[in-house]
């Protein structure tokens, strides 16, 4: 009880500081809204539009600094995030709610998939260790590991989408496709090239983790007794062996997993993925506060409470930690 | 032959000759009829300004969906900024008054608005008035320049009434898209308004639309040009990587696009050319500004210098693939020099002349020492001059890089100081750069519109900090105020081109800024499924974007193969 506590405020804490630190990064940006968004017309739009349009984005606010951010919190705590500059009138709530499920279903996808089965070749490595299997995996991982994720993106586009056309070149789904089922199978079919991409990237980093905690886990004495006590290979694996093991993966996911939030910018440019990432791209270069506030708010919180969540489950997955925790 | 026989012969004859004239006629008539153009099928364009699901005509084109200006709203005429045609849109023709104060427009009858509500004069003058009243949608500066009145007067007929003459604004008038005044004059917040179901006089309708995805069009059946569009539907699909795009292209996925393709005769064209095609027209420079403000980079002589010591060929060649040509030393575009420069004035002009540089330097009082290092006037080292350009724009960096070389040799040393988006402009418009690279802050189907901005006093400033709107350079000239006003007061061309004579000489004198190559527009399509794009051949647009005005003609003549 006392552990659950702790945490809790130790995520208010954090939370509180992360939000503070969201708060003032924008303003520490050079430029101002308006200027950006007229040179980003390049000469389409008269300089006086300047003027016009700091009147439309109010920039210039008389307030204080400590005034703003008293108005940040209440319009945070309200669940107003303001209206976006980049997609100027749109409210950023609708922006990014549009925005968030393409991401989550995506990298969210990606991000579990590449866990399972990464982990899971990775205790294959570790078990088989000493054979080609075991020991090719490895090169293959590091590899894997260290590819960066848009040429790799770009290639998969290139060979699969262009070249061989066996795959869509861009967007979510295709607007052609009738709702319902043709919309559901047209946006699996969009999704499996990023999907993969980011899937063949993410693998190789579990992989080598696995195979390194099962293999230091495999030198334990009792593992050597469950093989004397006659165990079957797969029960000393699976039942001992990989349990132990994951744990340490487990929080690098749980990290993994909150990060999914911010959207795999590369990716989605590259396949021009209507989700979080790109939308971030845009409001940092359009200087898009509002947007930008609310898109840290979000990745901070996420990251922050999949924390929490992973050192939760981790009172329940190892005995060891409760059994401290009581014990002190 | 027998008589009967013949007889029948005769007939036959004579039922063939009738057939032959008929099925003749029919010929003759399909050729000159409008049946030979197929009707109907999908455009299917790409564009990478992704925008949220906002249809306000009084906002800019790229806060809107695509089809905001291009397809739902219209204007009262379509000026072509590359030829300065005219094309009659909301408005069938005008007429200045003799002292050019008074504006007098007449509007297209039979006009219906998309709900059903008759179109007249009364709603362009609601637009005008409504922009006065909310002054941050006066995106064009139309009535801080010299604009008092707009009224209509009829049903048919609208009075601009100005307090001193204007002739140029003439362009930006008739380019506002017009709203209806049933819709708008109830609406309160325009700046923030989305409204996301349009209601205009444009040829499509909004469909339907997807956050960052798609936004789709379908056909208009009563829009007011007989016979037009001649496509039911246009979908637009946002494609953020030009690579993605560039690939859709070369696979046929898209039939419209506007991309800059490096070498693109090469890389898109080539690869079908039965199919592919580019029509990329010049409507603007880019150019080398200098910071007219600060030490040495006053002095005219080592301006000239470095204008000649710069070897633009070299940057169209190297950066553009020859797709941009060299810029003409006045900046004015070339398709407008036949028309506006003078014989006289060519002979002034400068080009690239390393060995001429020196001697202007030398002639003026700059030298040298041992080390080949240029000295200032007053023979110290100068400074090493820093270059802008936008962080990660390849192309000006290639630029800047030519330059840095070429001024070596002249003895300058430069450096490339590359900003974000917000740290370029400000140093462009609060006067702490000292040479920039950027595109010309006005453009227009005449050099007024160019040499309006970038050298009238309102747009400048003197001290360093202050911000110019748009004449970066910080160069004002007593002749050049009078000339562009001048310019502005008249709508008689001999006058007109006396102005812009004088404005060009004083630009070849002093050499404020340096054009260095053209800048074109890049509209990429391919006619394996619809024909009637603007070409060279055909240049009845200025091959803008897919959401921009010019778009328009493109979406109305358009056409199955």
């Amino acid at each position: 009880m006392r552990y659950l506590l702790y945490r809790i405020l130790l995520l208010l804490l954090t939370a509180w500081v992360a939000l503070t630190v969201n708060f003032a990064l924008p303003y520490l940006m050079p430029g101002d809204p308006a200027s950006v968004m007229v040179a980003k017309f390049q000469g389409r739009l008269e300089p006086q539009a300047i003027k016009a349009l700091s009147i439309a984005f109010g920039v210039g606010v008389n307030e204080s600094i400590f005034q703003q951010y008293l108005h940040y919190w209440g319009r945070i705590l309200r669940g107003d995030f303001g209206t976006s500059l980049a997609y100027y009138p749109t409210p950023v709530s609708r922006v990014l709610g549009q925005a968030i499920p393409w991401t989550l279903g995506l990298c969210g996808t990606a991000t579990i998939l590449a866990f399972i089965f990464g982990s899971g070749l990775g205790i294959v490595s570790a078990w088989r260790r000493g054979s080609r299997l075991g020991d090719g995996l490895v090169p293959l991982a590091l590899f894997l590991k260290s590819m960066p994720q848009f040429w790799f993106g770009l290639l998969t586009l290139y060979v699969f989408g262009f070249i061989l056309g066996w795959f869509p070149l861009s967007g979510g789904y295709a607007i052609t496709s009738a709702p319902g089922a043709a919309r559901v199978l047209s946006i699996l079919y969009h999704s499996f090239l990023p999907g993969m991409t980011m899937l063949i990237t993410a693998l190789g980093g579990w992989v080598m983790t696995m195979r390194n905690n099962m293999i230091s886990i495999l030198a334990e004495d009792y593992i050597t007794f469950a093989h004397a006590k006659g165990l079957s290979t797969r029960q000393i694996i699976y039942h001992y062996a990989a349990r132990n093991a994951i744990l340490p993966s487990f929080t690098g996911f749980a990290m993994a997993l909150g990060f999914v939030v911010s959207g795999a910018i590369l990716i989605e440019r590259v396949f021009s993925y209507p989700g979080v990432g790109y939308m971030l791209y845009q409001a940092v270069i359009s200087l898009d506060y509002p947007l930008m506030q609310a898109s840290f708010l979000f990745i901070t919180l996420a990251v922050l409470l999949a924390n929490f969540f992973a050192d939760l489950t981790y009172v329940f997955l190892d005995p060891r930690v409760r059994s401290e925790r009581a014990g002190s | 032959m027998s008589r009967s026989r013949s007889k029948q012969m005769l007939k036959k004859l004579s039922i063939g000759t009738v057939l032959v004239l008929a099925v003749l006629s029919l010929l003759a008539f399909a050729a000159f009829s409008d049946q030979e153009i197929l009707r109907g099928g999908v455009l299917r364009v790409i564009t990478n300004n992704i925008s949220s699901n906002s249809s306000n005509p009084f906002l800019a084109a790229g806060q809107n969906l695509p089809g905001t200006h291009s397809m739902v709203y219209e204007r009262l005429f379509y000026v072509n900024p590359v030829s300065g045609d005219e094309t009659s849109l909301l408005g069938v023709s005008y007429k200045w008054s003799e002292d050019n104060l008074k504006l007098t427009v007449k509007t297209r009858q039979g006009v219906r608005w998309s709900d059903g509500e008759a179109f007249g004069a009364k709603d362009v003058a609601f637009t005008f008035n409504y922009i006065k009243e909310h002054p941050a949608l006066d995106l064009s500066a139309i009535w801080g320049g010299g604009l008092e009145k707009v009224e209509a007067v009829d049903d048919q007929t609208v009075v601009f009434t100005f307090s001193a003459p204007n002739t140029p604004l003439f362009t930006y008038l008739v380019s506002q898209a017009i709203a209806p005044e049933h819709i708008w004059a109830k609406i309160d917040d325009p700046v923030t308004y989305t409204n996301e179901k349009p209601v205009g006089t444009g040829p499509f309708l909004l469909d339907s639309y997807s956050l960052q995805q798609f936004a789709s069009y379908v056909r208009n059946p009563n829009y007011w040009m007989e016979g037009r569009p001649y496509i039911d539907r246009v979908n637009l699909k946002f494609v953020q990587d030009n690579n993605a795009q560039l690939m859709m292209m070369l696979l046929n996925e898209a039939d419209f696009t506007y991309l800059f393709v490096p070498d693109v005769k090469k890389t898109f064209v080539a690869h079908d050319p039965a199919v592919h095609a580019s029509y990329w027209p010049v409507y603007n420079d880019n150019l080398l500004y200098l910071n007219t403000a600060k030490k040495t980079l006053d002095q005219v002589a080592f301006r000239k210098a470095v204008a000649m010591a710069i070897d633009k060929k070299a940057m169209s060649e190297k950066i553009y693939y020859g797709d941009a040509g060299v810029a003409d030393p006045t900046g004015i575009l070339p398709s407008q020099l036949n028309k506006w420069l003078s014989a006289d004035l060519k002979a002034m002009s400068y080009s690239y002349d390393p060995d001429g540089a020196r001697k202007v330097l030398k002639d003026a009082g700059f030298s040298w020492d041992t080390n080949g290092n240029l000295l200032g006037l007053d023979g110290e080292r100068l400074p090493v001059f820093k270059i802008l350009v936008g962080a990660g724009w390849t192309d000006f960096i290639g630029m800047a890089q030519i330059i840095s070389k070429n001024l070596e040799e002249l003895g300058i040393k430069t450096s490339i100081d590359q900003e974000s988006w917000g740290g370029y402009i400000g140093g462009l418009q609060n006067g702490t750069y000292d040479m920039a690279i950027c595109w010309g802050t006005g453009d227009g189907p005449t050099p007024y519109y160019f040499y309006y901005k970038m050298l009238s006093p309102q747009f400048s400033a003197t001290k360093i900090g202050e911000t110019a709107l748009s004449d970066y350079s910080r160069f004002t000239d007593p002749a050049v105020t009078a000339a562009l006003a001048s310019y502005r007061a008249t709508s008689d061309f001999a006058v007109q081109l006396d102005a812009i004579h004088t404005i060009a000489q004083v630009v070849l004198e002093n050499v404020p800024f340096i054009p260095l190559t053209d800048r074109p527009n890049f509209s990429c399509y391919n006619t394996s499924t619809f024909v009637g794009f603007a070409s060279d051949e055909n240049p009845y647009n200025d091959g803008c974007g897919p959401n921009q005005p010019g778009a328009e003609m493109m979406y109305l003549n358009v056409h199955l193969k």
